[in-house]
Parts: C-alpha cells; sequence; structure tokens
C-alpha cells in the first residue's frame, strides 16, 4: 500500500515538474527605428505647434508626449509557451495634444522589419477613433501608393503654400450608421501634419 | 462573573437583530420614473446633432449606441429575487472634435425620480427631481424653467446644470453650465475659458 501511494507521489511531482518552464526566452535580433525614419516624426517633447481652425481661431498643439518601447514578436506556441526566441522591434508614439478644441494625435511608428506583420507607414489617429497611415519607402521617405496616398509638390492650404505634401484619407468611421463629422484627411511634410480635412469641410492648418 | 457579560451580548444581538428585521422592509413592485419627469427623456430619434462654438468650430454629438444604454429605456432590478425594478432612463453622447462624453439618466426611486447629468465620465450630479435637491456632486445649482431660445429656436423643458463658483472642482473639460432641453438635448454649454456652444438648428 505505502510502495502505492509512493509511485503516486513520484507520479504527480514529476507530472508537476515536467509542465514547469524555466527557460527564458532568447532575444535573436533587435530591430530599432533608422534615423530616416524617426525624421519622418518631425516633433520634440514638450515644443508647441499653432494651428488656425478654417474659420480663423488660432490654437496650440503641444506634443504632450514621445515614447518609445520595444515590442517582442514571438512564434505562436499556444497556451504551453516555454523558452523559444524572439525578435525586439522599436516602436514610438508622439501625442500632440491641444486645450481647445481638445484634440488629441497621435502619431506610431514601428521599426520596419522586411516580411513581417507591421506596414512601413506612419499611423495617425484622430483620438484613437479615427485612423490614417501614411506609407514610407525603407530609406527614401514617404511614397506615393495611388489612393493610398497622394503626393502633392506644392498646395495652399489655408492660405498658405506648402510643398512637397502628403495626404492620406481617414479610414472607416467607428459607427458606418452615422455619415456625420469625422475626419477625412491629413496632409503631411518634413514639418509633419500640416492639415487637417474634415468632412463638413472644416479644417485646421498649421500656422506661420 | 462571566454570565453577566454573556447576557448582555446575547440582549444586545437580539436587539440589532430586531432592529434590521424592523428596519428591513421588503421593497417590492415596480418602481415608474414620474410622470413630471417624462418631459425629459430625450428623444433617442434624434442620433446625432451639432453644435456651434463662438469661433465658429462646429463640434457634432452622436448618440453612443455601443457602450451604455444602447437600449435607453429598461427595468432595473433591485437585490436579486426579482420583486423590485426601477424604471431607468439613459442617454450618453460622444463628441466627435472635442471628444466629450455627455450622459443624463432618469432613475426611478421608490417615492420620486432621481436625475444623473455626467460631463467626461467624472463630473456627475445627481438631483432629487421631486424636490429639487441636490443629492451629490459638486454642482452649485440646477435650476428648471420652461423655455429657452438659442441661435432663433425656442427650446422647451431646460435643465440648468451651474457650477458657477465650483470651478475648481470639475475638469476642464466640463462645462461650467450646461443647458439641456427635455426632448432635444443639449443646447448650450458655457465653458471655463469662455468658449461658449450653441445648438445648431
Amino acid at each position: 500500500m505505502l510502495f502505492i501511494a509512493f509511485g503516486y507521489a513520484v507520479t504527480i511531482v514529476t507530472a508537476m515538474l515536467s509542465s514547469c518552464c524555466n527557460q527564458e526566452p532568447v532575444e535573436t535580433n533587435r530591430f530599432a527605428l533608422t534615423p530616416q525614419q524617426t525624421q519622418l516624426l518631425p516633433y520634440q517633447q514638450g515644443s508647441t505647434i499653432a494651428f488656425q481652425h478654417s474659420g480663423g481661431f488660432g490654437f496650440n498643439f503641444h506634443v504632450s508626449s514621445i515614447a518609445d518601447e520595444w515590442i517582442e514578436n514571438r512564434d505562436h506556441c499556444g497556451h504551453r509557451c516555454c523558452g523559444g526566441s524572439y525578435f525586439s522591434t522599436q516602436h514610438r508614439e508622439i501625442v500632440l495634444r491641444s486645450n481647445y478644441p481638445e484634440i488629441d494625435l497621435s502619431l506610431g511608428m514601428h521599426a520596419f522589419v522586411e516580411g513581417y506583420a507591421y506596414p512601413a507607414a506612419v499611423q495617425l489617429s484622430f483620438h484613437y477613433n479615427h485612423r490614417a497611415e501614411l506609407p514610407y519607402h525603407e530609406t527614401d521617405g514617404f511614397t506615393c501608393l495611388g489612393n493610398l496616398a497622394l503626393c502633392f509638390d506644392s498646395l495652399e492650404l489655408n492660405g498658405r503654400v506648402f510643398y512637397d505634401l502628403y495626404k492620406a484619407d481617414f479610414g472607416a468611421q467607428p459607427d458606418p450608421g452615422n455619415p456625420g463629422l469625422s475626419p477625412r484627411s491629413v496632409y503631411y511634410n518634413d514639418l509633419g501634419i500640416v492639415h487637417l480635412d474634415m468632412t463638413n469641410n472644416d479644417s485646421f492648418t498649421l500656422a506661420q | 462573573m462571566t454570565a453577566l457579560p454573556l447576557r448582555n451580548s446575547l440582549i444586545l444581538a437580539l436587539l440589532t437583530v430586531s432592529l434590521f428585521v424592523r428596519c428591513g422592509e421588503k421593497i417590492e413592485g415596480r418602481f415608474h420614473i414620474s410622470e413630471a419627469a417624462r418631459r425629459y427623456q430625450i428623444d433617442t430619434t434624434i442620433t446625432a446633432f451639432s453644435m456651434i462654438d463662438n469661433n465658429g468650430i462646429t463640434d457634432e454629438f452622436v448618440l453612443d449606441k455601443q457602450v451604455w444604454y444602447a437600449t435607453h429605456h429598461y427595468w432595473h432590478e433591485w437585490g436579486v429575487d426579482g420583486k423590485a425594478w426601477g424604471e431607468t432612463y439613459g442617454v450618453a453622447y460622444e463628441s466627435t472634435i472635442n471628444n466629450w462624453h455627455f450622459m443624463m439618466v432618469l432613475r426611478a426611486d421608490v417615492d420620486h425620480t432621481d436625475l444623473e447629468i455626467e460631463w467626461n465620465l467624472t463630473d456627475r450630479v445627481t438631483v432629487d427631481l421631486l424636490s429639487g435637491a441636490i443629492e451629490s456632486g459638486n454642482a452649485r445649482a440646477v435650476h428648471f424653467s420652461d423655455s429657452m431660445t438659442v441661435a432663433g429656436v425656442t427650446y422647451y423643458d431646460i435643465i440648468e446644470l451651474d457650477y458657477t463658483g465650483r470651478e475648481a472642482l470639475i475638469g476642464n473639460s466640463t462645462p461650467v453650465k450646461t443647458f439641456i432641453s427635455g426632448r432635444h438635448g443639449l443646447v448650450r454649454i458655457e465653458r471655463k475659458d469662455g468658449v461658449v456652444l450653441n445648438r445648431v438648428p
């Protein structure tokens, strides 16, 4: 009887130990944002950017945060992951915030890894509800990709001429049943966001 | 020596139990929003409306259909035995440009109806609609009037939520004054920074 109990105990302990994982995952590579990529987000922590509404009202965006994080990218391993390997990609997110109108704009960028999920694009969101993407080439900066992004040598916006502009449209609204007010498109160049165009034809433009 | 404290404890316990039995009369039934309060049931067929500020910037408020009050009008159970229910009517809106959140709820109580107004998930005030008394929140006053004209349109059954003098107690996104029409919802907002938004007809 004692022998059987001992056998059970050994079996249980062995099973418990075999279900434990004491292997640390191994990082195999790190992909940082390149200087060319970070130049596509031309904002400095704490700086102020003057904007003007199409009706004439002037206001400021403040760069409220610039956050870098390293994201671990693993292969899918079900519910019993143990050890294994991963590679890291740098992600930067910049948040611009204005006191009134109370607009939050966020710009995000992942380090580009050929063949991996993150697109080579600056991801821009308006209050995290409406999103647009500005595709870029790994080394050559922003690119024109048919309907995804249009390029302009120069364009007059709210009475000011801007050069080398890229335009991207915001995606579908969160509520398709409401075709009301939402951001329609964003215009961008080496100054960052220069113009936001709304569906009611209001707009917000970088001021002098 | 120990008998006396034991007996006292038993008496105290019996008194406590009897007190709870007397105070805890069971509430049963269905309690309705009062007829007087029904005038503040905002029309949920108005799913979006615009407001324009004194700088010419337009914002749009959209009826929130995803988070709260997808049904707007429902019976809320009190307790768990299915015998006591209170009628509730709530609406919530999100604004597109400023990302504001506005919520207004009518809640039936046993002998009155409560009105709850909340801005941006933080500043909430509850008013007893029978007595007009503010039950909770930092508002200085809540006024009720028959009508108000905004941008040439007369709205009826007006609620005015007033935080004047208590600006430090509310968030910067919460208006100092909020005017609500019983049927149409928000008609005018006055902010701390002097910005005023009026309902677009």
